[in-house]
């Protein structure tokens, strides 16, 4: 038993690095990028002010290190042939704008300082063409942000990365130090910054320790908002998952015992007409004629809280946050009961039919001890391992209903995060509720051992 | 069995008929037009300037909250790293910049934090004089150095505000003369320097900037990479700033953020509300904050700004009680689910007009839309009058240009491309686009004209329009398929410019330059002319208007400009939109200008209101 755990427990590591290496590729390779926010959004507009450039956007990107490579920098060693490669390019008379350009230079990029010494070296003595050098420029402009406009001759330019690389007087008459002595690297500093200057091992370090990172949307740290939005979540999978089990077992141990009878025919069609109801159509209706428009005003239709309920008293403060939850939280779980209750009747009407329940019934039990005592235990197995999905559930919120209601709970949180591409958000996110389906896996299987004898982890001798 | 199914059958039939009749009631309108009767207000001539929409019968008085909705939290509450429109709106309320629109004659020119201005004879320096009785909100003056640090911190390379650095990239030194001097260098003359200078919102020194990081740096400084790359505090300073405590005070602990404005912040409750209230200290209470517009810094006590996602439920919390101000409604809520007898008597109605206009933009380097009179001839295609009648219920005002269409750079002079679908087609048969084999749809050089409209996931006023695009170019043999994106996808498919057709708003001011959008240097690396206009001419008068300072002679500029756009037609110019709102009756002193976002509560008041009552 207990080895059997401990081989589960080592094996989570492996597959939880695997989750996260994938949901990072396949988070980074979707389209779009958290720099498309800040030029507005859909409901209000694009500024017409803001000037969106690329160097902006470069800019935006490198606060934030997305302008990494994803898994490994080896841009750090192969800088002189990714330069080939551009000169190849060019000399074939593409075009040095557009996408298919950016991915021919994004290496020479991603290799950043170290290459730098490399490509003043390149302006110096390697007789670029016009073109060349300018690409060149641009590189060392974007990167190093130096303050070179393109409006500026090109001699001015090349004489700007004199004075800048060898030290000298600017402009404005006072002496600069020579920058080349800030660009030197040691081997051994390469070789760290295969992984330091890399988006995902940077990740894994920081989540080892168990930092997820700073939200890009508002640079607080991840964990404060998730912290922040989980017991709202917990509030809502909680309370509906223990109203779900207490309505839908009665529900289904009624089914199964009046098999084929009107109860259980009305009840059938209830739950599945419940179940079929898709629950934003159901939230909306609710708001509207429950909410205080034209109907019923019984319920608050938006957030947890009344404004001012912080200055109310513990009692009234509790009353305020119930009478906001019980809309939301009927939307919750209604939906839930249908397939509960059919597991429910499904796994009682296999007991019944057992020898063993017959043998009871033979013995003149009453019927009541042979349906709550008997057969329900043995029919409640597979309901229970069905709880361990409470863990990964108790983190995920639900997106729909959390929006309609505008309840701040872990699906908007999550919600938001892939619409911004919030990377820090999502990885957290996907990692955690990973874990917790690992582990819930886990117990659920412990659990089936526990209730159910005949299931064992022992090797058989 | 059967006596079950139709028992089954028969609850599915009865919760139909529940449904059904709970959908017409909601649907059914008494009477959907304007004007007449049921509270809309829909007042074309006073688009214009302000124009009141309460009634004047009591005496301002101080006191009471109002409760607005917003539809969207903003990210975070750091004035130069948030890009949202929501945060700019709660934190214009407590920073306060140099100077503002005089809201009488629209010139920028009102004084707040500086008493006077000065341009040089160039153009190129402004000098600021203070006033020497500003506060923030902790008591501490507010002087030239707080100024100073403002600009430091908005060019500081490390600090996340890269879109909004940009407009201020021709900045080139700045000084202090004694603490209520100041003046600022451009190294180019520029006709919206002063509003991009004395409009910069402006942040205490003192909190912000505690260690005084910056204080070694000069403006010249922060734009040389040898300085920034090596100065550790440069970076520090801008880490701190982008970090810091007050862009994001959240919680009950959270710190007070301190601006110099008529009200202070007060709370941020993540996803539900954030609440402003008065500056009872503020330093200009005793003279009109805003001439003919509020006789005090402001009425209101307290100011509550919560944020609900879903439309539906904004409206039934306005119905309900739990808001008293919502300032953007669907239009189909405005003109038919807000007609009851009780929501008028309760509710005013409002609907102003803010500048943003909607467009469609034809990638000109597409084969279909290389040909002006292709353009011309989708503009003369597309039904907008319909469109505006159907979809937008008439809440769009047509337009031919890119500017304000109450602003002085708008062209009157031009009239509007008829919807012509009759010369339209002889257009487009001139330009070559014939049916040659006979497959039903036009083509030319062997492409067939079939493109892609793209729209944003979640825009219904697009998905009607490619609807209907899509429907009308079939029968003259042209066809459109539709494809929606969610936005960050739009967005990335814009820069790269990897579309045929798109439709979107753009948000202006009163006064914009249509540099940026309009040039062909900004075609290609993201620039935002990505349509890819290229015109000489337009080029060259763009260029010229931007260091015209004389603003008749660069307004012919643009008018001159507006024609050659009107020619052609890169975009399809739409609407300018009209924002129907509804507030509570209660509240008087209801504003409305013709700027974003279209009203200031400084001059609101609540007649109810009982003053220093309790909340």
């Amino acid at each position: 038993m207990w080895r059997y755990f401990l081989k589960r427990i080592l094996l989570i590591f492996p597959t939880l690095f695997g989750i996260s290496v994938i949901t990072f590729i396949i988070i980074k390779m979707a389209p779009g990028d958290p720099t498309a926010f800040k030029m507005g959004n859909q409901q209000t507009g694009m500024s017409s002010d803001q000037n969106m450039a690329k160097q902006v956007i470069e800019q935006t990107r490198e606060i934030y290190g997305l302008d990494k490579p994803l898994m490994l920098n080896f841009t750090i060693f192969n800088y002189e042939s990714n330069w080939v490669k551009i000169q190849e390019y060019l000399s074939q008379g593409n075009p040095t704008s557009g996408s298919e350009f950016d991915d021919i230079v994004e290496p020479l990029k991603q290799a950043d300082e170290v290459a730098v010494p490399f490509l003043v070296n390149l302006l110096e003595h390697g007789n670029l063409t016009e073109q060349e050098t300018l690409v060149v420029l641009d590189i060392l402009t974007i990167k190093q942000k130096l303050s070179i406009s393109t409006e500026m001759s090109l001699e001015n330019q090349l004489e700007y990365i004199q004075n800048w690389w060898y030290g000298g007087t600017d402009s404005s008459g006072v002496a600069r130090s020579a920058a080349i002595d800030v660009y030197q690297f040691s081997g051994l500093q390469k070789f760290k910054m295969i992984f330091t200057e890399a988006q995902y091992p940077r990740w894994l370090v920081n989540m080892l320790t168990l930092d997820f990172g700073n939200s890009i949307k508002d640079n607080r740290p991840v964990l404060d908002h998730i912290k922040e939005s989980v017991p709202v979540s917990l509030i809502f999978t909680f309370i509906s998952f223990v109203l779900a089990y207490l309505i839908a077992i009665p529900l289904g141990i009624y089914s199964a015992t009046h098999q084929y009878t009107t109860g259980d025919k009305v009840s059938t069609v209830i739950l599945f007409i419940l179940y079929s109801l898709p629950n934003f159509w159901v939230a909306t209706m609710a708001i509207v004629f429950f909410g205080g428009g034209d109907f019923l005003a019984w319920f608050p239709v938006s957030g947890l809280h009344s404004v001012g309920a912080d200055d109310l008293s513990k009692w009234e403060y509790f009353k305020d946050l119930a009478h906001h939850v019980v809309l939301p939280l009927i939307i919750w779980t209604y939906g839930s009961f249908s397939a509960l209750s059919r597991y429910m009747r499904g796994s009682m009407l296999e007991v019944i039919r057992q020898d063993y329940i017959r043998t009871a019934r033979a013995k003149g039990l009453s019927e009541r001890v042979v349906t709550y005592k008997h057969a329900l235990r043995n029919s409640l197995i597979p309901i229970i391992t069905m709880m361990a999905n409470l863990l990964p559930l108790a983190i995920s919120g639900s997106i729909i209903i959390e929006s309609i209601f505008s309840i701040p709970g872990m699906g908007q949180l999550s919600f938001n995060a892939v619409l911004y591409r919030d990377y820090p958000i999502i990885m957290a996110v996907t990692t955690i509720s990973a874990m917790l389906t690992l582990f819930g896996i886990l117990l659920s299987d412990l659990l089936y051992a526990v209730v159910d004898p005949r299931i064992t982890f022992e090797e058989k001798h | 069995m059967k006596k079950s199914f139709l028992i089954q059958f028969s609850i599915l039939l009865l919760l139909i008929i529940f449904t059904n009749s709970g959908i017409r009631s909601l649907v059914t309108p008494e009477k959907s037009e304007a004007g007449d009767g049921n509270g809309i207000r829909v007042d074309l001539t006073e688009d214009v300037s302000i124009f009141d929409s309460s009634p004047m019968d009591l005496e301002p008085r101080q006191g009471g909250t109002l409760v607005v909705a917003v539809s969207a939290e903003p990210e975070n509450l750091n004035y130069y790293t948030s890009t949202s429109a929501a945060a700019t709106r709660f934190l214009d309320y407590i920073y306060e910049p140099l100077l503002d629109y005089n809201y009488e004659t629209w010139t920028f020119e009102r004084p707040i934090i500086a008493e006077e201005f000065n341009i040089s004879e160039d153009g190129k320096t402004f000098t600021f004089k203070l006033r020497e009785n500003c506060y923030w909100h902790d008591g501490q003056p507010l002087t030239a150095i707080d100024i100073l640090f403002s600009f430091k911190a908005l060019l500081n390379p490390f600090v996340d505000d890269a879109p909004l650095r940009s407009s201020y990239s021709k900045v080139i030194e700045a000084h202090i003369e004694g603490p209520y001097f100041f003046s600022i260098t451009t190294s180019d003359t520029y006709f919206r320097n002063l509003e991009l200078l004395g409009g910069l919102a402006i942040m205490p020194k003192h909190i912000w900037d505690p260690k005084g990081l910056m204080d070694r740096f000069s403006i010249a400084d922060l734009q040389n990479p040898s300085v920034t790359r090596e100065e550790a505090s440069v970076r520090e300073f801008a880490e701190a700033f982008n970090t810091h405590a007050q862009g994001r005070p959240v919680g009950d602990d959270a710190e007070q953020i301190i601006g110099s404005g008529p009200y202070k912040f007060e709370k941020w409750v993540t996803g539900d509300y954030m609440s402003l209230i008065r500056n009872d200290n503020y330093w200009a209470d005793n003279h009109p904050y805003i001439e003919g517009f509020s006789d005090k810094g402001a009425y209101l006590d307290r100011i509550v700004i919560k944020s609900i996602t879903d439309p539906t439920a904004m409206l039934t919390a306005l119905k309900s009680g739990e808001l008293d101000f919502l300032p953007r409604m669907r239009a189909v809520q405005y003109f038919e689910q807000t007609n009851t007898a009780d929501f008028v008597e309760k509710f005013q109605k409002v609907s102003y007009v803010v500048p943003a206009y909607s467009y469609i933009g034809w990638n000109n380097d597409k084969p279909y839309f290389s040909d002006k009179r292709v353009r011309q001839a989708m503009t003369m295609l597309i039904n907008l009058e319909a469109f505006n009648k159907y979809v937008i219920y008439g809440m769009g005002i047509p337009t031919i240009g890119p500017f304000y269409i109450y602003g002085d750079q708008y062209n009157h002079n031009i009239e509007p491309w008829p919807y012509d679908p009759i010369r339209a087609v002889e257009l487009i048969e001139e330009a070559g686009w014939v049916d040659t084999d006979g497959d039903g749809l036009r083509d030319k050089d062997g492409i067939p004209f079939s493109f892609t409209f793209s729209i944003s996931a979640g825009s219904k006023n697009s998905k009607y329009l490619s609807l209907m695009m899509k429907e009308d170019l079939r029968k003259v043999g042209i066809e459109v398929n539709i494809r929606q994106l969610e936005w960050s996808v739009y967005v990335e498919n814009l820069r790269d410019r990897q579309f045929d057709v798109v439709s979107l708003l753009w948000i202006g001011g009163l006064e914009t330059d249509p540099y940026q959008i309009w040039h062909s240097d900004n075609i290609g690396d993201r620039g935002s002319n990505y349509i890819g206009f290229r015109n000489a001419e337009a080029d060259s008068l763009l260029i010229a208007a931007q260091s015209e300072m004389d603003k008749t002679k660069r307004n012919a500029l643009y008018y001159r400009f507006q024609e050659i756009l009107h020619e052609e037609q890169p975009y399809t110019f739409m609407h300018y939109q009209r924002d129907p709102g509804a507030y509570l009756k209660e509240f008087r002193g209801a504003k409305w200008i013709p700027i974003r976002p279209g009203y200031k509560f400084y001059s609101w008041w609540r007649a109810g209101a009982v003053q220093g009552a309790p909340l």
